[in-house]
């Protein structure tokens, strides 16, 4: 039987390829060897998901740093992928021939036009320039604000227009800030968990545990592996919901709602009335589905948000 | 006046990731994730593709955290720029997202355009249901364990752990080491299902 070092290389791949064979052989004839080399195995993922979730802390405090919204806007602005060679020189024989028809008809039209008087033409224009009251020479217009032109894509797949970055309002964030109605954390505990044991807990039970020790990037990762097929799906996605929107990212935390609602197996008036937060905050570009919700929940007799909804909208409408 | 520092060369990150330093493999992470080139160069591909800078910011981080993996495991080879490989990565990413959306034409220009220069990067990902295992076992480790099984992956040595973790000697740290090593083969023998569930 191999030594614990000689295993733990093994699964590194530390092993050369003559220890590597020497290796493999013996582990087909070891069924001790093969489960000691399979837990190792797992020792291993389980010390990359952490070393993992630490790159991912790091990131997550870093993305704060950067100004994504810029970054998304200097790379739209980017020079728009360059045409291949081939393309380049069937646009270049193109321009020449343009180029040469242009020449001609000039040439034709100078050559067959009839004479005319020399000391009309320019002055008559000018003077119905002038007699008009407009200034020959056009001033700039100083109540409108200079803007670059956006580059035209050349290639026709990215003829569609590059999203803008989302520009935040900070009057619909504080909107939404106020009106989002977190649930306790505590709330999203199966009943009496006070009594089930700790190897027992659910995703949605880790990942509250881990919400109140702040630690959110795994709180997000073990809410958002509940797979739909579970009965606590919706509650993995309010929750999910929850921590995106205290996080500011208001389009996960809208598909979280999203899905949430979808499911149908919950009350609906709280997290549609969260779902309409999350597109307050977004109102700048997302309006049109946050007013239709909206009207949505005025138009609902009896909806508990009702009162809300409507200084919501008087809000909106200022 | 500071001058600011050199930005690392390639080599250097490589190398700072490989090492069991956590200052150095931050560092090299950092450079990375701060680079304007690289951050430019991601976002002009999602963006071109998808128009959501939501999914750009995402994707940019989860190729990030690929590489590191990458490079930590050894299964990074040097053929390419790091910018070059990175893309690689943003660019099967997206591939097989349309895959598994059931959206992806045998050959679409929009996506496969400039691919061929680029090696078919494989990236480990992890299923739901191992993952949630893999999250309850570490649940249960301790504090301690989740910081010890980490530098044991990343082969720092012996003294040095003893040193970062107070322990009396080298001999204390691998035994202790190996105690977390115990521990998590006794939640799994206590549970033989996870056994079937982790495809033991």
């Amino acid at each position: 039987m191999q030594s614990q070092d000689a295993i733990d290389a093994y699964v590194k791949g530390q092993l050369t390829v003559s220890e590597k064979i020497q290796f493999e052989t013996e582990m087909a004839h070891d069924s001790i060897l093969t489960e000691a080399v399979a837990q190792a195995r797992l020792d291993l993922e389980v010390a990359n998901l952490l070393i993992g979730q630490e790159v991912q802390g790091w990131m997550n405090d870093w993305a704060k740093e950067v100004d994504w919204g810029k970054v998304a806007e200097s790379a739209a602005l980017d020079d728009p992928p360059r045409l291949s060679t081939n393309k380049r020189n069937g646009v270049f024989f193109l321009w020449i021939a343009a180029a040469a028809t242009l020449t001609l008809v000039l040439a034709a039209v100078l050559f067959f036009q009839p004479g005319r008087p020399e000391d009309e033409p320019q002055i008559a224009q000018s003077d119905s320039l002038q007699q008009s009251g407009q200034p020959i020479v056009q001033q700039p217009d100083e109540s409108v604000t200079p803007q670059t032109n956006p580059v035209k894509p050349e290639n026709p797949a990215d003829q569609m227009p590059v999203s803008p970055p989302p520009r935040r309002d900070s009057r619909y964030i504080a909107m939404a800030e106020t009106g989002f109605q977190y649930k306790k954390t505590d709330s999203f505990l199966r009943r009496g968990e006070a009594q089930i044991p700790a190897s027992h807990r659910d995703s949605i039970e880790l990942a509250v545990e881990a919400l109140q020790q702040k630690a959110y990037s795994r709180a997000l990762n073990l809410a958002s592996a509940v797979p739909p097929s579970s009965n606590r799906y919706a509650d993995a996605q309010l929750l999910l919901g929850q921590v995106y929107f205290q996080q500011q990212q208001y389009p996960k935390a809208t598909k979280a709602f999203q899905k949430a609602i979808a499911t149908g197996k919950i009350g609906k008036d709280q997290a549609q009335w969260n779902l309409l937060m999350c597109l307050v905050a977004q109102y700048d570009t997302r309006k049109s589905e946050t007013d239709a919700l909206l009207q949505q929940i005025l138009a609902d007799e009896g909806n508990p948000y009702m009162e809300e909804a409507e200084k919501l909208a008087k809000k909106l409408k200022e | 006046m500071d001058k600011p520092p050199r930005p690392l060369t390639d080599a250097e990150i490589i190398a700072y990731l490989q090492s069991s330093d956590d200052a150095l493999r931050r560092q090299a992470m950092y450079a990375l994730f701060t680079n304007k080139d690289l951050q430019k160069k991601v976002f002009k591909y999602v963006l071109d593709r998808t128009k959501d800078p939501e999914t750009a910011k995402e994707v940019f981080q989860f190729a990030l955290e690929t590489f590191e993996k990458k490079v930590r495991s050894n299964k990074y080879e040097a053929r390419a720029s790091i910018h070059t490989y990175i893309l690689g990565i943003v660019k099967w990413h997206l591939l097989n997202e349309r895959r598994k959306q059931g959206r992806l034409r045998e050959y679409d220009p929009n996506l496969h355009g400039g691919l061929d220069a680029v090696e078919a990067i494989e990236y480990d990902i992890i299923d739901a249901e191992r993952l949630n295992i893999l999250y309850e076992i570490i649940a249960h480790l301790g504090e301690r364990c989740k910081t010890l099984l980490p530098r044991w992956a990343q082969n720092a040595k012996p003294e040095d752990i003893a040193q970062e973790f107070g322990f009396s000697s080298a001999d204390m740290a691998k035994k202790e080491t190996y105690r977390c090593r115990l521990k998590l083969k006794a939640f799994v023998d206590e549970r033989p299902w996870l056994k079937n569930q982790l495809k033991f």
